[in-house]
């Protein structure tokens, strides 16, 4: 397993993202509870890896650490060769404005905000003056095959569609990771296959990172590497044509 | 950093989705800058027309009238109290007098045909003074009473313009007052006042025979070129103490300038507008408790958009910035509303005051209503600090997960 892993995942010698020995600790009250116990992963550019587990495994956490949304208790994440521990909340936001696009479960597009203003909101916090914005925003949302319903509400969009949008927001950026959460969560069997078929194009054609966290079979077979995790531990990472799906750990 | 014009619509998204929330919000703003534009319009009307006024007076009269302090002024208002010949003498012997007259007045029956009025009469020397040096009052039509004149009279502009009687009267017409009949024989140019437009001026050594030696309301003085008018006035001030046998501090008459005049009305002028604009105040700070409070709940409301927003790049002051624009905005649109109203207000002030015959015009100046709209913004603006802070801090992770 371990000289497979070399063979396959050496191309590049720095990882994209890099997690040492990450914990995350929570206070619940007088307990804590122990979310991740010890990660270390390396995720190389160009990959498109599924991260897999059951609820309270630590998936969300793992993600948090990853997207840079929250910080570890002990341990180092380094994004793009940057130790992000280090840097300050502002630093830290727009280093993750730049480096990662986010999708999420619930889509999280702002309700009051059309689709292309969505589109537009991670370049507002950037040196992009309105209009180059929003010519960029208009261009992924062709590229999501969203641009016929620029100026519609969320609530006027279906899931999928959604989806798109958010998708678009998240490579509006050019990042160099996208982060998806979940991403089929909310939305139809159809639909999910579109959006997973959409970032299996972003990934081969575009050489985009994929990071796909999901507890759905199909969702990970798109990826080409799968990471298991079960309490706070990684407790399988291989290849997918190596996972054996029918082996997933069960609580 | 981002366009502002895109923050702008990120803040202007609240009037579209919560409206009701945003108008009730911006209402406490909106009553305050209603009422201070209003009441300072309205005193800014009434000291440009005082301004005017009394740029007419002649700069180097004084007025002596009886009665000092706010009781004794009353006492000379309803005539308890009066000037007399010998006071004239006293004055007209001060050092830098040059001309001194009285002119005293009575509150009178007009009759024409067989309708009577009530008006002020009043009564001057001729032959000492005129009408336009006792008030600025030019002769419309006829001509100024003259030193022969016996029973002449000129009377206010309302008489031969107005309909003080069915018949409107002018220059050769009869009036009657205590019996004895008056010829007109000028007609008074329009004051803009009611009181003074229905007054009628008699000679004083007529107002004498019909009445008696009733004293005088005031007395009028002018002091020479070259003296300084407010020596002059202590001087006068000073003489008729030592004449009446009084201390200082005990007078019972008041010796003004234009200027003392000017700043005794200023001074009323501007404690009114202290009071209301207090109140106006008060009323500001409750709208800005207002949008505090409507901040605080737009923020809890939007955790999840903070988060969102965090997540894609934005900066605690990026957060902090849309959410003080949004206050501010909220200030802003009460301010805005609020000038419209009050410059409303203060005009409808002005129409019924024209009515009523006092020549006034509200005025509200640039400055106002540009300070108005900004000072709206930054009440808004401080009133949603705290609750931007508070959004400012928000832990991405965290605002996600609700």
């Amino acid at each position: 397993m371990k000289a497979g892993k070399e063979k396959v995942f050496s191309k590049e010698k720095i990882p994209i993202i890099e997690l040492q020995n990450v914990r995350k600790t929570y206070q619940m009250g007088d307990v804590k509870v122990n979310a991740l116990c010890g990660i270390d992963l390396k995720i190389y550019k160009g990959e498109f890896v599924a991260i897999i587990g059951h609820s309270g495994s630590g998936k969300s956490t793992l993600m948090n650490m990853i997207g840079s949304l929250d910080l570890p208790t002990t341990g180092k994440i380094k994004l793009d060769d940057i130790d992000i521990t280090t840097l300050s909340e502002s630093e830290l936001a727009q280093w993750r404005g730049k480096k990662i696009g986010f999708v999420f479960q619930s889509f999280n597009l702002i309700p009051t905000l059309t689709a292309i203003e969505n589109v537009m909101l991670p370049l507002m916090f950037k040196d992009i003056t309105a209009e180059e914005a929003r010519e960029r925003s208009k261009k992924m949302l062709e590229r999501v095959g969203m641009g016929h319903r620029i100026n519609h509400l969320p609530k006027e969009l279906s899931g999928g569609e959604q989806q798109r949008v958010a998708i678009a927001r998240a490579l509006v950026v050019e990042p160099e990771v996208i982060l998806a959460d979940e991403p089929t969560g909310n939305i139809d069997y159809k639909s999910g296959l579109e959006i997973m078929a959409l970032l299996t194009k972003l990934n081969k054609e575009d050489g985009r990172t994929v990071i796909v966290v999901t507890h759905e079979r199909f969702v990970a077979e798109h990826a080409d590497r799968i990471v298991e995790l079960q309490d706070g531990k990684i407790i399988r990472d291989s290849k997918n044509h190596e996972f054996d799906f029918n082996n997933i750990k069960r609580k | 950093m981002a366009s502002f014009v895109y923050y702008l619509n990120l803040a202007l998204r609240t009037f579209r989705h919560k409206p009701t929330r945003s108008w009730l919000t911006v209402i406490g703003i909106f009553i305050g800058i209603t009422a201070l534009i209003a009441l300072i319009s309205v005193g800014q009307g009434l000291q440009e027309t005082i301004d005017k006024q009394f740029s007419m007076l002649n700069p180097n009269a004084l007025y002596i009238f009886p009665g000092s302090g706010f009781y004794g002024i009353l006492a000379a208002t309803v005539g308890s109290v009066q000037m007399t010949d010998h006071d004239i003498k006293v004055i007209q012997k001060v050092n830098g007098i040059e001309k001194v007259a009285g002119f005293a007045a009575v509150l009178a029956g007009i009759e024409s045909g067989s309708e009577i009025k009530y008006a002020f009469l009043i009564g001057y020397e001729p032959s000492e003074i005129s009408l336009r040096e006792i008030s600025s009052i030019s002769i419309e039509k006829g001509r100024e009473l003259q030193t022969s004149d016996g029973y002449k009279a000129v009377v206010g502009w309302l008489y031969a313009n107005g309909d003080v009687f069915k018949k409107k009267l002018t220059v050769g017409d009869e009036i009657t007052i205590k019996g004895k009949k008056f010829t007109i024989v000028g007609i008074a140019e329009r004051v803009g006042s009611e009181e003074d437009d229905k007054q009628v001026y008699i000679p004083l050594s007529t107002m004498k025979e019909i009445y008696g030696d009733i004293g005088y309301m005031t007395i009028w003085a002018t002091v020479k070129e070259t003296y300084p008018i407010e020596t002059v006035a202590e001087r006068v001030k000073v003489a008729l103490r030592k004449d009446r046998g009084l201390k200082e501090g005990e007078e019972d008459f008041t010796v003004q300038t234009p200027q003392q005049l000017y700043e005794t009305y200023g001074a009323v002028i501007s404690i009114v507008q202290i009071i209301v604009i207090g109140i106006a105040a008060i009323s500001l700070v409750v709208g800005g408790i207002g949008i505090m409070n409507t901040m605080y709940t737009s923020v809890l409301e939007r955790t999840r958009e903070i988060g969102i927003m965090k997540a894609v790049g934005a900066r605690n002051r990026d957060i902090m910035i849309i959410f003080l624009i949004e206050s501010g905005i909220l200030g802003l649109v009460g301010g805005a509303l609020g000038i419209g109203a009050g410059i409303l207000i203060s005009k409808g002030i002005e129409t019924i005051t024209l009515q009523t015959g006092y020549p006034f015009g509200a005025s509200t100046p640039l400055w106002l209503i540009i300070g108005a709209l900004a000072f709206s913004f930054i009440v808004g603006s401080v009133s949603g600090l705290l609750p931007a802070m508070q959004a400012a801090r928000m832990k991405p992770a965290e605002s996600l997960r609700v």
